[in-house]
């Protein structure tokens, strides 16, 4: 299974790719409020981008949660 | 390697069992040496776990995709922690290594990587690897795209992002590549004329998806789109306020989108609750609302407007009793969208009614919403369904601009029949009968469907003519006969130079013709040497074609008029005048042949009484044209009320009527009655050369005489096709007012006191007066 670092580093990689931001210029916690680039048009990008690269399908909730890597992780981590 | 292999060693000849062990060992050998590594990245110890690996990858090439598999997977998780601990060489040793065991997986993480480090050229290659191994992959091909841009190649990144497009069409994709494409769009030249287009798009729900999708749509049609977007339901104070940001765009284009809740609230909840009265009565309440704001938006812009129809629901609250309701919640919803077909067919100019409904059955219903965006994000319908929506768009706009296709190129062996007749003979090949046979005829109806509309057939076929014209003399089953088909090509050469032929002889462009062939080879040579020509795929099995044709939505006419009906005669009449003009200018007498011709000439005021005829005429004609201005009917209701006198000239001869072809539209201009003002001269293709223009130009002199004008003027706005109209204006006597600058084009004008007009001898010229005018 892929290390803690290893999944960080994915997940920073989609949350700035969906962004359109450089992965340097991401805060070291990114999420909603401490990027500011991450519109709620931006987060369904961002939502639909995670979806396709980890191979899921997010609930509902799960949607509406997903407001910073680290709840990112713990949700993807809960699908591993 | 000596450790024995666990339980595998007291059973049967000691001979038979050491190999089995060993390949055993073998098998299990890299599986245990990996887990090995593992412990030991997860230890700290990444150098050794790199040697470890390493060796496990020299011995790769007999691995099963297991191994390979776990391989890679380890060296990109040592990558990950060898980044983390600030040593990127040798992170992009792990990477390197990866990419050769398994590069679909490991290609993309090794140019990320070298891209970061500023490698910006070997990562623009490997991306353009990856994006050939993983085309599905959108990110891969928005990287590569991305670098291309800041590299400044803006054209290939522009391609790049369109390539995208084509590979991924279906869904989910255009959020993130609208924006892409919108960049670059907006970095490079100008389109051409005719191909930028405002849009604005109105609605009941958030519609930044949609937005996002006739983006995409529009790029992949050739358009470059600008996108005016009104907020969550505000779409009745756009179109009331007369300030609003829709008006503020001068958009072509505007999409109405508003679910039945907003119009028909009554109805929505539980309407078999209601009399059969009280739903009547909700259904007129609602039908009015509509009226009145489409009348609205009507008085302030003269846009193309697409109304979105109602979605007759699949689930409706008596279930299968709904039926047995006189006007249950289905039967509600049909008769609404009769009421508001006939609304906008016979109260409103450019109005169109887009079949929401349609859509979504055809996309199906179950999947054409996606409740989790509904609830999260207020947008109504899941990803595909908004792209097969803002496709049905982009037909619309495409009609509207004149940019549909004209011209189906049909080969004919295993597409109108089945077999080859050069070598099965005519009457073997397949036709009706069979399961095959039938699948051919029921494509040769579709055609003759297609024909019946105004979309020219052609044949372009590799075959021997007498052969191929034996199918066609002797076979009773074939529905589809010679003279359905406005040009034909049977022979050995190259389909592209006979498709180039084909153009020529219909006087239309390549971007107007469609090839279809059923050999990959001959379409691939097509694509190469004509990309003008759209060369659809064709299915292999013939029980598809039919629906591949159906499904190719690149015909479309808004509305069909008189003259699409008879479109093929009209081709076929024109390819034989132009023949014999060819014979006699040869002998240098085409005055003779002119006179032969016996053409009459019919010019009536007020459009003709057609102005949906005119109104595509304006957007069709880009030849003998003088101004290009492309006119919707609303737009041109205007022009007639500001005073303009809409000239509507239709033209016949001995060979046959080419019906409403040419058009003039002038008035008393800005400066006063005393010039009028030519605003569109133009003629259709058909009848170029004739002296018509001038039976046009002789009538708008003399009503501008009778209206007490001193003066006619008009504009020559050169465009890439407009050369045949460059010298209409000085060959009858106009003379040049001012020079062209900048967007103007040169100013020509003819003083009325000095210089009639002459109609050419040849002409009988029939000018019909209308009685409102007079």
């Amino acid at each position: 299974m892929r290390s803690d670092a290893a999944l960080v580093a994915q997940v920073r990689t989609v949350i700035a790719e969906s962004l359109d931001l450089d992965e340097d210029q991401l805060p070291d916690e990114p999420s909603q409020d401490t990027v500011a680039g991450w519109s709620s048009l931006a987060h369904l990008v961002l939502v639909l981008n995670l979806e396709e690269r980890f191979g899921v399908s997010f609930s509902m909730d799960e949607m509406v949660a997903l407001t910073s890597a680290r709840r990112i992780l713990e949700v993807l981590s809960r699908r591993a | 390697m000596t450790s024995p292999a666990p339980g595998g060693s007291a059973t049967g000849p000691a001979g038979v069992l050491d190999g089995e062990v060993a390949a055993a060992l073998l098998a299990v050998e890299p599986r245990q040496r990996l887990l090995t590594a593992s412990a030991l990245i997860g230890a700290g110890a990444l150098d050794a776990a790199a040697e470890t690996l390493g060796a496990v990858a020299e011995r790769v090439d007999d691995a099963d995709p297991v191994v390979r598999g776990e391989l890679c997977e380890q060296l990109l998780r040592l990558a990950g922690e060898l980044t983390g601990r600030g040593r990127p060489a040798a992170a992009e040793d792990a990477l390197r290594l990866g990419a050769r065991v398994l590069p679909g997986r490991a290609i993309a993480a090794l140019a990320h990587h070298l891209q970061g480090r500023g490698e910006v050229t070997e990562a623009l290659a490997l991306w353009a690897e990856a994006v050939r191994i993983g085309p599905g992959e959108v990110r891969h091909h928005l990287q590569r795209g991305r670098i291309l841009e800041a590299q400044l190649r803006l054209p290939e990144a522009y391609a790049c992002y369109l390539g995208a497009l084509e590979v991924l069409p279906g869904a989910g994709q255009a959020l993130r590549l609208a924006p892409a494409l919108e960049r670059v769009a907006g970095r490079l030249p100008e389109p051409a004329a005719g191909r930028s287009v405002s849009i604005a798009v109105l609605g009941s729900a958030t519609l930044d998806q949609l937005r996002a999708c006739l983006v995409v749509q529009c790029h992949r049609a050739g358009l470059r789109p600008r996108l005016h977007l009104a907020g969550f339901d505000q779409y009745a104070q756009e179109i009331l306020d007369p300030g609003s940001g829709l008006y503020g765009c001068a958009p072509d284009m505007v999409v109405l989108a508003v679910h039945r809740s907003r119009f028909f609230p009554r109805l929505c909840d539980s309407p078999h609750q209601l009399s059969l009265e009280a739903r009547r009565t909700e259904i007129e309440r609602g039908v009015a609302t509509v009226r009145g704001l489409v009348a609205a938006f009507r008085e302030r812009s003269g846009a193309l407007l697409l109304l979105h129809n109602m979605v007759v629901p699949q689930n409706p609250a008596l279930g299968i009793a709904d039926a047995r309701d006189q006007l249950g919640e289905g039967a509600m919803v049909v008769e609404i969208n009769r009421r508001l077909a006939e609304l906008v067919r016979t109260e409103f100019r450019d109005v169109h009614l887009l079949d929401e409904d349609g859509v979504q059955a055809r996309c199906g219903k179950a999947s054409a919403t996606d409740p989790r965006l509904w609830l999260v994000a207020g947008m109504p319908w899941s990803d595909a369904m908004a792209m097969a929506l803002a496709a049905e768009h982009v037909r619309h706009l495409r009609a509207h601009r004149g940019l549909s296709r004209k011209c189906l190129v049909l080969d004919l062996d295993d597409t109108l029949w089945g077999g080859v007749a050069g070598e099965d003979g005519a009457a073997r090949v397949e036709l009706g009968g069979s399961a095959r046979g039938s699948a051919h005829l029921q494509f040769q109806r579709e055609l003759r469907r297609l024909r019946a509309r105004g979309v020219l057939l052609a044949i372009c076929s590799k075959n021997n003519p007498e052969d191929a014209v034996a199918v066609f003399e002797t076979r009773r089953e074939m529905l589809l006969r010679l003279d359905d088909f406005a040009a034909a090509r049977i022979n050995w050469r190259p389909k592209p130079e006979n498709v180039v032929a084909i153009a020529a002889e219909l006087d239309i462009g390549l971007d107007s013709m469609v090839f279809w062939d059923d050999s990959p080879a001959e379409r691939a040579q097509m694509r190469a040497a004509l990309p003008a020509v759209l060369t659809p795929e064709v299915p292999g099995d013939p029980a598809l074609l039919r629906q591949a044709l159906v499904e190719l939505t690149v015909f479309d006419s808004l509305a069909l008029t008189e003259e699409d009906r008879d479109r093929t005669r009209l081709y076929r009449e024109q390819a034989d005048r132009r023949r014999r003009e060819d014979d006699i200018r040869g002998s240098g007498r085409l005055e003779d042949h002119l006179a032969e011709l016996r053409t009459v000439v019919e010019i009536a005021p007020s459009g003709g009484g057609s102005l949906a005829r005119v109104s595509q005429l304006t957007r069709k004609t880009s030849q003998f044209n003088l101004t290009g201005l492309r006119l919707s009917e609303a737009e041109i209701e205007v022009l007639q009320r500001a005073g303009r006198r809409v000239y509507a000239m239709r033209v016949a001869d001995r060979f046959g009527d080419s019906g409403l072809v040419g058009v003039g539209i002038a008035g008393p201009g800005p400066a006063g009655a005393g010039t009028w003002e030519i605003d569109v001269l133009l003629l259709s293709c058909r009848v170029i050369g004739r002296g018509v223009e001038s039976a046009l130009l002789h009538r708008m002199a003399r009503d501008a005489r009778e209206a007490g004008a001193a003066r006619l003027a008009g504009r020559y706005l050169p465009t890439d096709r407009n050369r045949p109209a460059r010298d209409c204006y000085r060959d009858h006597g106009f003379r040049e007012a001012a020079e062209a600058s900048g967007d103007a084009g040169a100013r020509w004008e003819l003083d009325l006191e000095t210089s009639p007009v002459p109609v050419p001898a040849w002409l009988e010229v029939r000018n019909l007066v209308d009685p409102e005018v007079v």
